[in-house]
C-alpha cells in the first residue's frame, strides 16, 4: 500500500513509485450549472491525474442546494450515486440535477468518455433547480432508475438502448406517504439479483420546507398534524424509512413497501459483494451503521445500529458507504465531522474499526453540518476494486482526496486534487 | 470569579508587581483600594506598618523557598495535593460550595505552588439542589446558569454562600487560617422552590444582594450585621419585562464604586422545553403561543419566533439598578449588551468604570463601560473559534490582576479561552488556552457536544493560578497561568459530581 503522500502534480515521480495497486479510472460530476464529468486516471500508487472534462449537456445545480435553499453548500441534493457505470464498464450515466436530466456516455478502452445522449427524466423543474440525484442500472432489464429529491414522483425510469441512448418512460413512483407529502429519498439501489429496488430516505420534511430560524440554523422539529413535535428526519421514529419495490419482469416497479430502516435517516444502502441478501445501512441521524438483510419476498430486517463516537455533536450525518472487495471493511463518510470512520465486518458482526479513520479535512469555514460543527462537507466516496485506495469528495474544501487503505481500517492520505467548490458529487470508477 | 478578588495579600503582591512583575497602576492607591475592596489597607499607619513588616517577612520566606523549589510561576510538573514538602507553604485559601442536598463549603488550602489540600467541609445548614438541575430537571453541571454563589467580604471576615435548593443564604466567619465557622442561615424570602445562585455584597450599607434563577422576584436583599448575622429584607426586584415573564438572569455584580447593581442574563425564557430527543427548544413564538406548524412554517410565523437567549436581539440583556445608600435599589434600566446572553460581568482592576462581558450565545467577550448615570456602552464583540459548534456557552470570566488577560470558561467546549486586554481593545490570546477536560460522557451542552461542563473559575490574587470547576468530570482543576495566556494544569482535586458551584478565595 502506498505510504507516501503525493499530488497529481507529482505524477512524473509517482509513476516511478512502487506499484501498489492496479490503477484505473475515476469519474466525478462537477454538478456545475454547465455540468461535466471529470475523468481522472488513477495511477497504481493511487494518485489522480485529470484526463478530461466532458460536458454532460445538462445542468447541475451549481453551488445552490435545493434541499435546504442555501445558495452555496456541499451535498446539494442529499443524495448518492449520481454517477454510475454499467457492470460491463461500457456505459457511464450521470444525473443533471439542475434540469432533471440524465446523460449517458460511452466508455472507451482507456476510460475516455464520449457523450451519447442527454434526456429529461420527465419531472418538471420547479424553482431554481431540479433534483435528479441517484441512479441504479439493471443491465438485465436495460433499465435506468432515477431518484429525485423532491416528489411526489421521486422515481422515474429510463430505457437504455444497447447503444446507450436513453428513453424516458412514463412510470412514476413516490416515497411519500399519506401523511408525509414532502419526503426526501436519498438513493436507489438494486438488489444484486435485481429482484428488488430499495430506496433510502433522509427527511420526512426537508429543511427547504421546515425552514430555518432567524439565525439561519435549520428547523429540525416541527409540529405534526396531531400537534406533537416531530423530527424532520425520516424513520425517526416512524418505521417507514426504507422503501422496497419489487422489480417486474419488464423493469417497472411494483408498489412500494415502506419498511423500518432501523434508525433515523437511513441514508445509504450498500450491498455486500459476496452476500447478495445482506446490506449495510448508513444512518445520517442514527449516527452509525447497521447490518440488514432482505428475504425473497422483499422483507427487510435490520440489526442494531453500531454507533460512531458523537461527542462532537449529534447529528453526525454519517451517510455515504463503501465496502472493501473482501467485505471486511466498511468506509463511512461523516458529513458533519469532515472525516471518514471505518468498521470491520465479520459475519453478522459489525464493529467500529477506526473512528475517525483519517484526520479532518478542513473546508473554508463557511458551512456547518446539522450538528453545528463547521465542516468541509464530505459526500460521495469510492473504493478501488483492489481495495487499496479510497477516494473522498470534500466539496467545501474543493478537494477530492485519495487515501491508501490500511489493514486496521485507518486511511492515509496519498493524493489530493482540486475540484469545483461545493457542487461536485458522484464517484464511480474501475 | 469573586467580585472581591483582592485582599491585603494582594496589596503586597502589588508592591511585588512594581518590582517588575507587572506594570505599575496609573490609578491612585486609594482608588485601587476602594475598587478592589482592600479596606484593611486604609485603616491606619500602624496596620500598614504591621502589614508591610509581615509582607516583608513573607517575601523573604517566599524568596528563600523559591531558591529551592517553590515556583511563583507555573511549574511544568503536575502537582498533587499530596506533594506537600515545600509547597506546603500556605499561599491562601479557596472555597467552593458542594451544592449537595446537604450543602457544604469545601475549604482548600492553596500551597505556594498552586496545589490544593482540603482543610475542612463545613455544612451551610441549607440545601443545595443536589442531583437535579432545577432549570433543566436533569442530572447535569451548572444547575442554575449562574455565577458568584460563594463570595468573601472585602475584609475577608465573612464568607457568604447561596443555598440554591431552599433559597437561603449562609454566612460564615473566616478566621486568620481561613477556617470557617457557620454564623447564620436565613431564607431569602422567595419561595423554597430554589434557585438562589448569585451574591454581591455592598460593604457601605452592609447589604447582601441575592439573585435567584426563578422570578418574578429575582433579586432579594439581606442585611448583614457586624457579627455576620443575616436579616432578610422585604424589597424584591425583577428582571422580567412585559414581554418575557420567565427570564433567566445569571449573576449580580456591584460597580466598584457601589453606585450601581448590574445583573447579567442568559435567557428571555428559561430553557425548560425539550424536543422528544431531549434537545432543547431554543426558538419559541413571541406571544401567540403557537409553534411552528407542520410543513407550513410560513415566513411570517418564522419571523415571529424568538430565540430563548436574552439580548438576541432585544436590547435588554443587562439590567442596571442604582444602589441607594440604604442598600435598596432604584428603578431598573434594561440596557443593550450588544450580544446574546450577556452571562458574566467582570470589572477590571483599577478601572472602576470598565468591565468585560462574557456572552454565552454570542460566543465571545466585549469590553464595556458604565458612566455616572449608569448608562452602559459596549465595545466590539471578540469571538472565539466556534468551529466545533454553537453556542459555545462562554460564560464565566476571571481577569488577571494586571488587567492583561481575561480567562473565559467555555461550558460547551470543556475548556477555557484567554483574551488579551490592551487598553480598550480585546483580542484572542489562546483559544483554547488548555486541553479539554473530559467528563463522564453523559452530558451534552446546547451545542450538542459532549462536555464536562466547566463553570465557575477563580484566579489567585497574584494571578499565578487559575482554578476551574469541571462539574461533570468531578474535578476542580488548578492551572499555572503562562505569560502568553495559556494554562498549564498543575493540580486537580476530586469534587462531588455535577453539583458544585461557586469559587472564592484569597
Amino acid at each position: 500500500m502506498a505510504t507516501e503522500k503525493s499530488t497529481s502534480k507529482q505524477m512524473g515521480i509517482s509513476k516511478e513509485m512502487s506499484m501498489n495497486g492496479q490503477g484505473g479510472h475515476l469519474y466525478m460530476q462537477t454538478n456545475e450549472v454547465k455540468n461535466a464529468v471529470i475523468h481522472y486516471h488513477r495511477s497504481a500508487n493511487g494518485t489522480l491525474t485529470e484526463v478530461e472534462r466532458v460536458a454532460t449537456g445538462g445542468a447541475g445545480s451549481g453551488t445552490f442546494k435545493p434541499i435546504s435553499g442555501q445558495e452555496s453548500a456541499p451535498n446539494s441534493f442529499e443524495g448518492a450515486a449520481s454517477v454510475i457505470l454499467s457492470p460491463d464498464r461500457k456505459l457511464l450515466f450521470a444525473t443533471n440535477g439542475g434540469d432533471n436530466s440524465v446523460s449517458s456516455f460511452a466508455v472507451g478502452d482507456k476510460g475516455t468518455l464520449k457523450r451519447i445522449d442527454t434526456k429529461p427524466t420527465g419531472n418538471a423543474v420547479k424553482g431554481k433547480s431540479g433534483t435528479a440525484k441517484s441512479l441504479a442500472y439493471s443491465p438485465g432489464k436495460q433499465m435506468l432508475y432515477v431518484v429525485h429529491s423532491f416528489g411526489p414522483d421521486h422515481i422515474r425510469l429510463m430505457s437504455v438502448a444497447t447503444n446507450g441512448k436513453l428513453t424516458p418512460r412514463k412510470e412514476k413512483y413516490t416515497c411519500n406517504t399519506s401523511d408525509k407529502p414532502h419526503r426526501v429519498p436519498t438513493m436507489g439501489v438494486l438488489t444484486p439479483d435485481e429482484k428488488f429496488f430499495l430506496v433510502g430516505t433522509t427527511f420526512d420534511v426537508p429543511i427547504a420546507i421546515s425552514g430555518t430560524y432567524p439565525d439561519g440554523s435549520p428547523i429540525l422539529w416541527v409540529n405534526g398534524s396531531d400537534g406533537k413535535p416531530r423530527s424532520v428526519a425520516s424513520n425517526f421514529p416512524d418505521p417507514d424509512g426504507i422503501v422496497v419495490h419489487r422489480v417486474n419482469a419488464d423493469g417497472t416497479l411494483g408498489e412500494g413497501s415502506f419498511q423500518d430502516g432501523g434508525g433515523g435517516s437511513p441514508f445509504y444502502i450498500q450491498f455486500l459483494h459476496n452476500r447478495p441478501d445482506t446490506f449495510i445501512v448508513g444512518y445520517a441521524v442514527g449516527d452509525g451503521v447497521a447490518l440488514g438483510q432482505i428475504d425473497e419476498d422483499g422483507r427487510i430486517g435490520v440489526g442494531k445500529i453500531v454507533p460512531i463516537n458523537t461527542r462532537r455533536g449529534a447529528i453526525a450525518e454519517l451517510c455515504w458507504l463503501a465496502v472493501s472487495p473482501d467485505d471486511r471493511v466498511l468506509y463511512a463518510t461523516v458529513f458533519g465531522y469532515s472525516n471518514v470512520s471505518t468498521f470491520h465486518i465479520n459475519g453478522a458482526e459489525v464493529k467500529v474499526a477506526k473512528d475517525p479513520a483519517c484526520p479532518d479535512v478542513e473546508g473554508d469555514g463557511t458551512f456547518r453540518g446539522l450538528c453545528g460543527d463547521i465542516s468541509s462537507g464530505p459526500s460521495d466516496n469510492w473504493v478501488s476494486p483492489d481495495g487499496a485506495f479510497f477516494y473522498q469528495i470534500y466539496g467545501n474544501a474543493s478537494k477530492l482526496v485519495g487515501y491508501a487503505t490500511k489493514p486496521d481500517g485507518s486511511l492515509e492520505e496519498v493524493t489530493s486534487v482540486a475540484i469545483p467548490y461545493n457542487s461536485p458529487e458522484g464517484l464511480a470508477g474501475f | 470569579m469573586s467580585p472581591f478578588p483582592t485582599t491585603a495579600r494582594r496589596a503586597w503582591r502589588d508592591s511585588d508587581s512594581l518590582n517588575g512583575k507587572a506594570e505599575p497602576s496609573a490609578f491612585p492607591l486609594s482608588l485601587i483600594q476602594k475598587t478592589t475592596g482592600v479596606t484593611t489597607m486604609r485603616k491606619s499607619l500602624l496596620s500598614f506598618t504591621l502589614m508591610a513588616a509581615w509582607a516583608l517577612a513573607g517575601a523573604v520566606i517566599f524568596a528563600a523557598l523559591a531558591l529551592t523549589q517553590v515556583p511563583t510561576t507555573p511549574t511544568k510538573k503536575a502537582v498533587t495535593s499530596k506533594e506537600i514538602s515545600l509547597s506546603s507553604y500556605s499561599n491562601g485559601h479557596l472555597y467552593i460550595q458542594t451544592n449537595e442536598d446537604k450543602n457544604a463549603i469545601i475549604h482548600y488550602d492553596r500551597s505556594a505552588n498552586g496545589a490544593l489540600t482540603e482543610v475542612e467541609r463545613v455544612a451551610t445548614g441549607g440545601a443545595g439542589s443536589g442531583l437535579l438541575s432545577p432549570i433543566y430537571h436533569t442530572k447535569r453541571p451548572n444547575h442554575f446558569e449562574g455565577a458568584g454563589s460563594v463570595i468573601l467580604t472585602p475584609d475577608r471576615r465573612f464568607l457568604f454562600t447561596t443555598n440554591g435548593g431552599d433559597n437561603s443564604v449562609s454566612s460564615f466567619a473566616v478566621d486568620k487560617e481561613g477556617r470557617l465557622k457557620l454564623l447564620d442561615v436565613k431564607p431569602t424570602g422567595n419561595s423554597t422552590n430554589g434557585g438562589a445562585k448569585s451574591l454581591a455584597y455592598a460593604p457601605s450599607s452592609r447589604t447582601l444582594l441575592v439573585l435567584h434563577t426563578f422570578g418574578p422576584d429575582h433579586l432579594r436583599l439581606m442585611s448583614v450585621d457586624e457579627k455576620g448575622n443575616l436579616t432578610a429584607r422585604p424589597e424584591q426586584y425583577s428582571v422580567n419585562t412585559p414581554d418575557w415573564a420567565n427570564r433567566g438572569p445569571t449573576m449580580v455584580v456591584l460597580s466598584p464604586d457601589e453606585k450601581f447593581v448590574i445583573v447579567g442574563s442568559a435567557f428571555d425564557e428559561l430553557p425548560t422545553r425539550k424536543n422528544p430527543d431531549g434537545s432543547l427548544i431554543l426558538w419559541i413564538p413571541r406571544a401567540d403561543g403557537e409553534s411552528v406548524r407542520y410543513q407550513t412554517a410560513p415566513d411570517a410565523l418564522l419571523k415571529s419566533l424568538h430565540v430563548i437567549a436574552s439580548n438576541a436581539p432585544d436590547p435588554d440583556g443587562l439590567v442596571v439598578f442604582p444602589l441607594r445608600e440604604d442598600g435598596s435599589l432604584g428603578e431598573a434600566k434594561f440596557q443593550d449588551a450588544k450580544g446574546a446572553s450577556p452571562f458574566y460581568i467582570a470589572f477590571l482592576n483599577g478601572r472602576p468604570d470598565t468591565f468585560i462581558i462574557g456572552y454565552a450565545v454570542s460566543d465571545g467577550c466585549a469590553m464595556a463601560t458604565i458612566d455616572v448615570n449608569g448608562k452602559i456602552d459596549v465595545g466590539p464583540l471578540m469571538k472565539i473559534d466556534t468551529s466545533s459548534g454553537l453556542p459555545s456557552e462562554l460564560c464565566w470570566l476571571a481577569v488577571s490582576p494586571d488587567n492583561r488577560f481575561v480567562y473565559a470558561t467555555n461550558f460547551g467546549y470543556s475548556d477555557l479561552s484567554t483574551f488579551r486586554i490592551d487598553g480598550e481593545k480585546l483580542s484572542i490570546a489562546n483559544d483554547p488556552a488548555c486541553p479539554k477536560v473530559p467528563g463522564d460522557g453523559t452530558f451534552r451542552a446546547i451545542d450538542g457536544v459532549v462536555s464536562s461542563g466547566p463553570s465557575d473559575s477563580w484566579l489567585s490574587p497574584d494571578g499565578a493560578y487559575l482554578y476551574q470547576i469541571y462539574g461533570n468530570a468531578s474535578k476542580l482543576v488548578g492551572y499555572a497561568t503562562q505569560p502568553n495566556g495559556s494554562l498549564k494544569e498543575i493540580t486537580n482535586v476530586r469534587i462531588p459530581y455535577n453539583s458544585p458551584e461557586g469559587l472564592a478565595g484569597f
